[in-house]
């Protein structure tokens, strides 16, 4: 088949000619082609566009696909990578909603993570710039207005990193600050803030897991005695479900340590508290010489412990950094301890109820458990002396 | 199947040209007839130019070596379409070298340029006006379309493919041009007069759609003073006209 026809029009990478028989057709540019010149040419001269198309299409498939590609795998590397450098701590809020906040040597927040919808919600206000103490505060307060802190769940998840070493959180402060403010905004409310502890290495790891480092000190915790949860279990757990399913009771201990409560063993009578807050002294006490013991063996001296802030810090650092010797020596203890709670869940009693009674009380100036109160507190200062003493005793060491 | 009809169609091809050869000119003209778009298209990938018309040198070239291929063609020398093939390469070539040596005399006489020029522009006269004048209808013909919103390759795309619709919208078109009142609500509205030629002309609405930009094209070329596209045009239809 011949066409015969007139050039009508010159484009970049064809022509269009009108034929002898009144069609417009597209042709291949050759040499010598000008507008109104009359050619002639055979169907292998037609300009195919659907060729030319699909490679376009195809080139630039390619390079959207490699750049999604070269996004994904910069957003792959970034995630273990994100801590920014100016970060000195890593600070992380579960109740169900989880967040994360890195907070640099001025104790203020300098990124904030929101691991779920639910932490957007709570994170209403700019934190970024805000005191780590106020902002937890803030969050908290939040969670109880959106109720995600109600008298069935009232257990606050706090996890720390401390990434720079010449860094620590004054969390003994922290907690006793947001929970002085709770006691005023909601008396009635019980509050069960639970503190721990975790190394730059599990917050890598928790990265990766996109999970926050408290929930990953939990899952870490976990997985020595429950091969069945998983990172992805934790993941999707709330705190209140951990303490249900007893993943959290490691932690009574800190709990006990720290004089937090169960709001539900608040009718227990003042007798028990009695007895029970002999047991808790004594228990402290036993718990200090074995810390002693354990700071004895192994000569290092820590930092923050030298500064006496913190009690827990040197153990949980220690179970975390060293030998697994020692790992089992706090297992042995824990596990002793563990059975003891067994025995007497009146020991799961805490100081938190009481120190609301107290101020209740205090204000009302009654007697008996304002003394009680009292006596709750003597403790405390006795055990923050001891706490000293301790630091002492390992500066001498 | 279609391995057993090649098969035929070169039995009979090695037939054709022994019969050719033994001096059959009807049988001959036959083949090169069907020939001509092989020939063309190997002329044209040779020069890289598309072959101005029938009485163009390269393109009687090509026919000429053909020929020759027919007539040297033996058995021996492998598939005569191959064979062919080279024939017209080296005879094309040999024409473009021919052309070339031509050239190179130019720049003795390029001393006196101006008359050079001069000359070439007097031998050309003809030729290059009437290019000229078509270049030119062609680009304001090319404005025209473009105050409808049409351009070539729009054209290209939505133009009828069939030979019969096409001669048919062509024939709508021209009825359009030829009352002025259709014409003239055209130019308007930029739309089709449809109801009225749906009526008069009995075509139907899918037509009209289908080739709407084609028989706007064709009107704007019948009300132009386009001469030399008006002529080209009728030429088709009068090509129609015969057929039918």
């Amino acid at each position: 088949m011949i066409y015969k026809g007139c050039v009508v029009k010159i484009e970049e990478d064809f022509a269009v000619v009108m034929t002898n028989t009144m069609e417009y057709l597209k042709v291949i540019k050759k040499e010598g082609l000008k507008v109104g010149g009359q050619i002639m040419f055979v169907q292998d001269d037609l300009y195919r566009e659907k060729r030319r198309s699909y490679k376009a299409i195809a080139s630039i498939a390619a390079v959207l696909i490699i750049m999604i590609m070269s996004a994904a795998l910069a957003g792959m590397l970034q995630i273990p990578g994100s801590v920014s450098s100016a970060a000195a701590a890593v600070v992380s809020i579960d109740i169900n909603p989880s967040m994360e906040f890195e907070v640099d040597h001025n104790h203020q927040i300098i990124k904030v993570v929101a691991f779920n919808k639910e932490a957007k919600k709570l994170l209403n206000k700019d934190v970024k710039g805000m005191n780590i103490g106020d902002a937890i505060w803030l969050v908290i307060n939040n969670a109880r207005l959106l109720n995600y802190i109600t008298d069935e769940k009232n257990t606050v998840l706090i996890g720390a990193t401390i990434l720079q070493e010449d860094f620590s959180v004054d969390i003994d402060g922290l907690e006793n600050g947001v929970e002085e403010k709770w006691a005023q905004e909601y008396e009635s409310v019980p509050l069960n803030l639970v503190y721990l502890e975790t190394d730059k290495e599990n917050l890598k790891d928790a990265r990766k897991e996109k999970i926050t480092v408290g929930k990953y000190q939990v899952y870490k915790n976990s997985i020595e005695e429950d091969d069945d949860i998983t990172t992805e279990n934790i993941k999707e757990m709330k705190v209140q479900e951990m303490v249900n399913k007893k993943l959290l009771k490691l932690q009574e201990k800190e709990i006990k340590n720290k004089s937090k409560t169960d709001s539900r063993q608040q009718e227990d009578t003042l007798d028990e508290k009695g007895k029970k807050q002999d047991d808790k002294e004594k228990k402290d006490q036993e718990k200090l010489k074995e810390q002693n013991q354990i700071n004895s063996n192994e000569k290092k001296t820590d930092k923050t412990n030298s500064k006496g802030e913190v009690v827990n810090q040197p153990e949980t650092k220690n179970n975390a950094n060293n030998e697994k010797l020692k790992n089992d020596e706090n297992k042995k203890k824990q596990d002793e301890k563990k059975k003891e709670n067994q025995q007497n869940p009146v020991e799961k009693i805490e100081k938190k109820p009481d120190v609301k009674e107290n101020d209740k009380n205090s204000k009302k100036e009654d007697s008996d458990s304002g003394k009680k109160a009292k006596q709750d507190q003597d403790e405390n200062q006795t055990n923050s002396g001891e706490e000293k003493k301790h630091g002492d005793d390992k500066k001498s060491d | 199947m279609a391995r057993l009809l090649e098969f035929f169609k070169k039995d009979s091809l090695s037939n054709r040209l022994d019969k050719i050869k033994q001096g059959d000119r009807v049988e001959r003209e036959k083949l090169i007839g069907e020939y001509i778009p092989f020939i063309i298209k190997t002329v044209s990938e040779k020069t890289n130019r598309y072959i101005e018309s029938e009485n163009s040198e390269e393109y009687s070239i090509g026919l000429e070596a053909f020929n020759e291929a027919i007539d040297k063609y033996e058995k021996d020398k492998g598939a005569f379409i191959s064979f062919a093939q080279l024939v017209i390469q080296s005879r094309i070539t040999d024409y473009l070298r021919r052309m070339k040596k031509h050239e190179g005399t130019v720049p003795i006489s390029q001393l006196c340029e101006e008359e050079n020029q001069m000359l070439d522009s007097n031998f050309q006269t003809e030729d290059f006006t009437k290019s000229y004048d078509l270049k030119y209808e062609i680009v304001e013909f090319e404005d025209k379309l473009r105050n409808f919103h049409i351009n070539f390759s729009d054209l290209v795309q939505e133009a009828p493919k069939h030979y019969d619709t096409r001669m048919n919208a062509l024939r709508i078109a021209r009825y359009i041009a030829e009352h002025p009142e259709l014409k003239e609500e055209l130019l308007r509205k930029k739309t089709l007069p449809g109801s009225r030629l749906i009526q008069e002309l009995n075509v139907t609405l899918k037509i009209l759609k289908r080739s709407r930009k084609f028989i706007i094209a064709a009107v704007l070329i019948f009300d132009s003073e386009f001469e030399l596209l008006k002529q080209y045009i009728s030429c088709i239809e009068g090509g129609a006209a015969n057929d039918l």
